[in-house]
């Protein structure tokens, strides 16, 4: 008679030295993209340098994740972040949260006055989108990563696309003629880029869009996750994304970030978008005012163990 | 089949075994950034402890950042075999101080995590009943070792290891009142610090029959 136990208990850890973490963007990022010459310079990683650093657990990372809208041949640091994402990882748990922003959120910018949340990349570059996101949300993002919607797609494509759940069909002229169906649908690069971007055809505009951000995020994570145990598959992807990537730290720390990353366990990322009233500035812009206590609120759930509970 | 038994002494035997260098016959080759494994095997250590430990068969996996002729070479030839060794010795210092190289019947598993980082140790010890074998641990007198491979996939921008991933295989039979066989699988994560590299992280499974 054979007694099976099964203590399958799958623990993963990881913290090393407090280092940090990419989130769930790097790991599309750390995923095997195409070795391919020449290269180009397609994202940047930044990692903060903070005086608060002690504020966070030190479990708990985050990390803005910012989609640039930068053309080809612009600096893709300095123009407008059109996604903006703050993902905080719990190393402990291996749960995660993520935070949407509205890109027209009407905020104050450090040393700018009030502008839209956006303008603070083209202002100071990841770090301040980095101050003026953190400032908002009362988290500040221990790394900042950008990149463009181009090379998103690229990402996306080197995974072999993703799968999602889409809670609502919808459509859109020139980027999706034939739409996306709502339930569980797959991706490709393309795809994966218009589902992000889309945003006039859906009824609550920016907020609706930054929350098809966050799902495509999860959708990469958990592809990443999916394939983390594959031998070589984390150290390829690291690698690869290297050679295409402007940052201030060493590969030891972003084999560590990807490893953490990849440990996210999908089933425990929770997803929230900081509201806000429609405006108009004084310039005559469309914003989106955000609603600070909310955003605040959010970051205190954050702030005690990366974790979102509720959307506030 | 080496049966390893409590013995007196509750020294850890650091089983850090390398079969160093054998047959990376790729040697010369122009680089993959994925190299096949390839059997390294090395002279066992000796330890001093009470169980005699049959050591670790270290592999080589997948290497990633040597896709360039040269920095297959810098690999090969300058770190390849101190990577094997340090990483072996690493996780050969938590298979014997958590499972196979200690004495039975015991209370702790104190050695077990000597190559993890600070924060690393602390999530493994409150994980203990997975990462050692810590519910066996007062009713067997003995452990019996079938299968024991690392296997490493190394991140080496440049031909220089930056990164690793250790897969890791230990079957064992336990003797005493439970006699089980015990399977041990998963993942290692490692980076390098002060001329050794340290475990920063892990996914690891257990089973027992």
């Amino acid at each position: 008679m054979t007694e099976v136990k099964h203590r399958s208990i799958r623990r993963r850890l990881l913290r090393g030295a407090r280092l940090a973490t990419l989130g769930l963007v790097l790991g599309a990022v750390t995923l095997a993209l195409p070795d391919s010459s020449p290269k180009s310079t397609e994202f940047a990683l930044v990692k903060i340098q903070q005086a608060n650093a002690a504020a966070i657990d030190q479990h708990v990372i985050s990390i803005l994740a910012v989609g640039s809208d930068a053309r080809p041949g612009q600096n893709f640091t300095r123009t407008r972040g059109d996604a903006l994402q703050l993902v905080t990882i719990n190393t402990e748990t291996h749960a995660a949260s993520i935070i949407g922003v509205p890109r027209d959120s009407w905020v104050p910018i450090p040393g700018h006055g009030m502008d839209k949340i956006n303008a603070s990349l083209y202002y100071g570059g990841p770090q301040l989108l980095g101050q003026t996101v953190g400032n908002l949300i009362g988290v500040q993002p221990k790394y900042v990563f950008v990149t463009r919607f181009q090379y998103f797609q690229q990402m996306v494509n080197s995974i072999g696309g993703i799968t999602i759940r889409n809670p609502s069909a919808f459509s859109d002229d020139p980027l999706k003629l034939k739409g996306f169906r709502a339930g569980r649908i797959h991706l490709s690069g393309y795809d994966a880029m218009a589902y992000s971007r889309i945003r006039h055809s859906l009824p609550r505009g920016d907020f609706d869009r930054s929350a098809h951000q966050e799902i495509v995020l999860k959708g990469i994570q958990a592809k990443v996750h999916a394939n983390a145990d594959r031998a070589g598959f984390i150290e390829r992807g690291v690698i690869n994304a290297m050679s295409r990537m402007s940052t201030n730290l060493p590969p030891g720390e972003l084999f560590k970030l990807a490893q953490v990353m990849a440990q996210v366990d999908p089933t425990k990322v929770r997803a929230c978008v900081v509201q806000g009233g429609i405006g108009v500035s004084s310039g005559g812009a469309s914003i989106v005012v955000p609603y600070v206590s909310q955003a605040r609120a959010m970051g205190d759930q954050v702030r005690k163990d990366g974790t979102l509970t509720h959307c506030a | 089949m080496p049966l390893l038994q409590a013995a007196s002494s509750r020294s850890k035997t650091t089983a850090a075994t390398l079969l160093v260098a054998l047959a990376l016959a790729v040697g010369g080759c122009s680089g993959s950034d994925s190299s096949s494994p390839a059997a390294a095997a090395a002279p066992s250590n000796t330890g001093d402890g009470g169980a005699q430990a049959v050591d670790s068969q270290v592999f080589l996996g997948k290497v990633a950042g040597t896709i360039k002729k040269k920095n297959w070479k810098e690999f090969m030839e300058h770190h390849q075999k101190p990577l094997l060794a340090q990483v072996g010795q690493a996780v050969d210092s938590w298979i014997d101080g958590g499972y196979v190289g200690v004495d039975y019947p015991r209370d702790s598993f104190g050695s077990a995590f000597d190559a993890f980082t600070e924060p690393a140790k602390r999530d493994a010890d409150r994980q203990k009943q997975l990462m050692t074998n810590w519910e066996l641990r007062n009713e067997i007198d003995g452990i019996e070792v079938k299968k024991r491979t690392i296997t490493v996939d190394v991140m080496a921008p440049r031909g220089r290891p930056a990164g690793a991933t250790a897969r890791v295989d230990l079957v064992f039979t336990t003797t005493g009142d439970k006699q089980e066989r015990v399977t041990v699988h998963g993942r290692l994560f490692l980076s390098p610090g002060h001329g050794k590299w340290h475990i920063f992280g892990y996914d690891v499974s257990k089973g027992a029959t």
